[in-house]
């Protein structure tokens, strides 16, 4: 395939850890100028997927592909193209907010200068951003590393709870910020337990559970096909 | 800036803070203390006794000790006719750590052909491992003492009362020295010992680092972030084991630093001193035992779950990294039953801490061959690493068939 293919796709991926199946024939595919989302509850193989494509784990069996490079064989090409933000993840206490900017920027680019200020202006810390990251509460780390990941302009990102640790007027920043990413070349790969977010962010969800794809569509239709007012009403119909 | 330089600064900035540095920086106090304090023992059995004396005989004999005692010692209290409370208030009112009391009949036994008993008195402050020095120096007087009354009672000439002299010769690994196995041993754990644990430290230490990192890229959620970066895995292996080993060389210094400050004259002269190609071979030695280390270290981390697992999972390699600098110093190696002998061999640190002996000793192939399999064992650690970190294991931290003991050293 091209670089010009789907940003994800997916065909019947599946992975296990000992005798647990975490991921049983998964399929789906990631399209360009799309925010993507995957539901489901604990367990249910979100973590799993994110980071088999993010090239952290290897998979059993299945076809992965981001933007046309299966994730086994070229998995720096990968990494290239996309920028992943686990849910647990931190950053280098040692550093200031600006230098841990500085220091994944120069990854993506000889004069990282511009991503820099994209990042300053996307993660909004103020003169925090000059302090050590390790004097910064839940909230702020996490604003920081949404900016590192996004700052780079990944042609995919891969967001893990993203709004884990946020109040209520900083997740909704981060949503819009979001929001407004996918453009023609662009792609965005999200997994969430917050419905609403999901129902806000997405242009298609697929629901997950204990390992299988249960369901693929908008929000909106996932609601019209259960006939359920929300998407929490829709997953739980799905997966009765 | 490449990747790795990237990496490298990152790496440097992380293993150089103050929490994983310090400990390490104290480490060597232990040793100026251990070998400070043999210094001062060592000083203070070589310093002229401060001794007082009773003489309650007043005879010709007891003219003979005393004119003996004043000569080898410094007597500041000499007294006749003394109880003995008077004689112990004596040593308690100082300075004198050492009492001499001959008594009444002292002469007279010895005219008859008989032993004298000299009643002899010490003073501790403390009792340590260095008290064994104040009856060294008592058996030494007396032993002046013994051989003068002697020699005034027989009219026998010093020869006659030592009539042989020796000169000893050990063959020790195909070359001789000209000094007993006593001397020799001496000299070499004098020489060697405190370099051996110095070298073993400054492994230790650097082990300790690196895995350190990985607990902490795992407790900090960085490590996933890091490995998604357009880098090769390689590339962050390299830049791990680069970082950790200048800081480990850096540390070295400092711990050879410490050891040469705190113990100039190391060694005594019945070894051959080592020339620049030697220290050349063994700085190698150390910096292959380094690496060894560093790798090994990286490998156990990726199945570290936090900075607390990281450390549980460097211990036993800490305890056997010790081994050579104990075994070399209380064990015969070569008569050690092969699979021992195979087994210490086997353990980097081995390499460095005999490397300066065997050089001593003129083998200088035992010191190659070393060198060799430290290379060759930092080849296959480094390659084992560098599979590890491109597998998912780093992120399951499954171990396969070894889960089992890694969760329970990490429990």
């Amino acid at each position: 395939m091209s670089s010009s293919s789907e940003p994800v796709d997916i065909d019947g991926l599946t992975r296990s850890y000992g005798d647990v199946q975490a991921l049983d024939g998964v399929s789906f595919t990631v399209e360009t100028d799309e925010i993507f989302g995957l539901v489901g509850p604990n367990g249910a193989g979100k973590t799993t997927t994110l980071r088999i494509l993010a090239t952290l784990l290897e998979h059993d069996d299945g076809e992965v592909s981001v933007y046309g490079r299966d994730v086994a064989d070229a998995p720096n090409e990968v990494r290239a193209a996309i920028r992943y933000l686990p849910a647990e993840a931190g950053a280098y206490e040692n550093m200031t907010g600006r230098q841990y900017l500085e220091f994944v920027a120069g990854f993506f680019a000889d004069n990282p200068e511009k991503y820099v200020e994209r990042g300053v202006e996307i993660a909004d810390l103020g003169e925090r951003l000059d302090d050590d990251t390790s004097e910064y509460s839940t909230g702020m780390t996490r604003k920081l590393l949404v900016a590192s990941a996004l700052m780079t302009e990944p042609r995919l990102a891969i967001l893990d709870e993203v709004t884990t640790g946020l109040d209520v007027r900083n997740a909704r920043r981060v949503r819009d910020t979001i929001k407004a990413y996918p453009d023609g070349d662009r792609g965005v790969l999200l997994s969430s337990h917050d419905m609403l977010e999901v129902s806000y962010l997405c242009d298609r969800v697929a629901l997950l559970n204990a390992g299988e794809i249960v369901d693929v569509g908008s929000p909106e239709d996932l609601c019209d096909r259960y006939e359920t007012q929300n998407l929490e009403d829709a997953f739980l119909e799905a997966t009765r | 800036m490449s990747a790795f330089w990237r990496l490298l600064r990152k790496e440097l900035r992380e293993l150089a803070r103050p929490q994983y540095l310090i400990p390490l920086l104290m480490m060597p106090l232990f040793l100026v203390l251990v070998v400070q304090g043999g210094g001062a023992a060592e000083e203070a059995a070589g310093q002229r006794p401060v001794v007082a004396v009773v003489d309650n005989d007043g005879g010709a004999y007891a003219g003979i000790a005393n004119e003996t005692l004043h000569h080898r010692a410094n007597v500041t209290a000499y007294e006749t006719g003394f109880s003995r409370p008077q004689s112990v208030d004596l040593l308690e009112d100082g300075p004198a750590k050492l009492l001499f009391v001959l008594p009444e009949n002292f002469s007279e036994r010895i005219e008859a052909g008989q032993q004298a008993d000299v009643r002899i008195y010490s003073t501790l402050q403390q009792v340590s491992i260095t008290s064994g020095a104040q009856s060294a120096k008592a058996r030494a007087l007396l032993s002046a003492v013994d051989e003068n009354i002697t020699a005034n009672v027989t009219g026998a000439s010093p020869a006659a009362l030592h009539p042989t002299t020796n000169t000893h010769t050990t063959f020790v690994q195909g070359t001789h020295v000209e000094a007993s196995p006593g001397v020799l041993s001496g000299s070499v754990s004098q020489r060697f010992f405190f370099l051996g644990f110095v070298m073993v430290l400054a492994v230790f230490g650097s082990g300790t680092l690196v895995i350190n990192s990985m607990g902490s890229e795992k407790e900090n959620g960085t490590l996933e972030t890091l490995l998604t970066m357009p880098v090769q895995r390689r590339t962050i292996v390299g830049a791990k084991l680069g970082a950790s080993a200048i800081l480990g060389v850096v540390l070295t210094a400092f711990y050879v630093g410490v050891f040469y400050l705190v113990q100039p004259n190391n060694g005594g002269a019945a070894v051959a001193q080592l020339s620049a190609l030697d220290y050349g071979l063994v700085g190698l030695s150390l910096l292959l035992a380094i690496v060894d280390i560093l790798a090994l270290a990286l490998c156990l981390g990726v199945f570290a779950n936090d900075s607390r697992g990281a450390q549980s999972l460097l211990m036993p390699i800490s305890f056997l990294m010790m081994v050579p600098v104990f075994v070399t110093n209380f064990f015969d190696v070569a008569s050690m039953a092969l699979p021992l002998k195979a087994a210490f061999y086997a353990i980097p640190s081995t390499h460095p801490v005999i490397a300066p002996m065997e050089l001593a000793f003129g083998d200088t192939t035992t010191v190659l061959l070393g060198i060799a399999y430290e290379a060759v064992f930092a080849t296959v650690t480094i390659g084992l690493t560098v599979r590890l970190f491109g597998s998912d294991r780093l992120i399951t931290g499954d171990a396969g068939h070894l889960s089992v003991i890694f969760d329970a050293l990490q429990d």
